[in-house]
């Protein structure tokens, strides 16, 4: 399972508004603004999305880990 | 036209230029210190052990669909977790005074932004006073957040929570 790449899934909180939710994914993993709105987006759509696949579980951790202290619940799992 | 008690606008470079009147820091500095408390101080739990009075379970929510790899996962980085919450927490508590100019740069923005996360979600299942307190919070977030990336907010005057 160690092998295998691990995504990092965002929830819907209903605590975040698309704006706060946005600009922490984008500022937690250095996307755009834009590309956050959309991720914000699916995830009021879909109560989650997947931001990323991440090549090891200690990276898809401490990228979970960095959105969660920015206020937003984020999850990671395996294929 | 009166001022706004709180306004945020884009310094440039992704900086962001804050203004925090009397009355809206004298409202926001107490929220910034509860929560420092709540981070700090420890409670009995049992004779010999004590526990955060915010326990990381509260604070961070399960990042696994399974509550074993959850705590496991809290015991691995949680700690290091409440640390930057605390530091950052501590950083804008001695920013959060009546000011006509303080600009974020980025270290700041990350400060006043996920500080008003978790003061925010301290408040967002309590009582009628509390939800409009999260709100209020949030709004802040919201005017930092589009400042920052150069929007301007057509009212940039978070609505007073009345608390």
């Amino acid at each position: 399972m160690e092998d295998q790449p691990w995504a990092v899934v965002v929830h819907d909180d209903n605590v975040n508004s698309h704006a706060t939710a946005a600009f922490a994914v984008a500022r937690a993993y250095g996307m755009p603004m834009a590309r956050g709105f959309e991720l914000a987006h699916d995830v009021d759509e879909s109560g989650e999305a997947c931001l990323t696949w991440c090549a090891t579980r200690e990276q898809a951790e401490d990228l979970v880990a960095d959105l969660q202290l920015w206020g937003v619940r984020a999850t990671l799992r395996s294929r | 036209m009166p001022r706004s008690p709180f306004s945020a606008r884009s310094a440039g470079g992704g900086l962001v230029e804050i203004r925090l009147a009397d009355e809206f820091a004298a409202r926001l500095q107490p929220e910034v210190a509860d929560l420092l408390r709540a981070l700090r101080d420890t409670r009995p739990r049992g004779a010999f052990r004590r526990r955060p009075v915010l326990a990381n379970e509260r604070l961070f929510p399960d990042a696994y669909a399974d509550k074993t790899q959850s705590a496991a996962f809290r015991r691995r980085h949680g700690d290091a977790m409440r640390a930057r919450l605390i530091d950052a927490t501590r950083r804008v508590l001695a920013q959060c005074a009546p000011v006509d100019r303080l600009v974020l740069d980025e270290q700041a923005l990350r400060d006043w932004f996920i500080v008003l996360a978790h003061a925010r979600t301290r408040h967002h299942r309590g009582s009628r006073r509390q939800v409009r307190l999260a709100a209020w919070l949030r709004a802040i977030q919201e005017h930092i957040a589009l400042a920052a990336e150069g929007t301007q907010c057509p009212t940039c005057s978070p609505t007073d929570p009345d608390v």
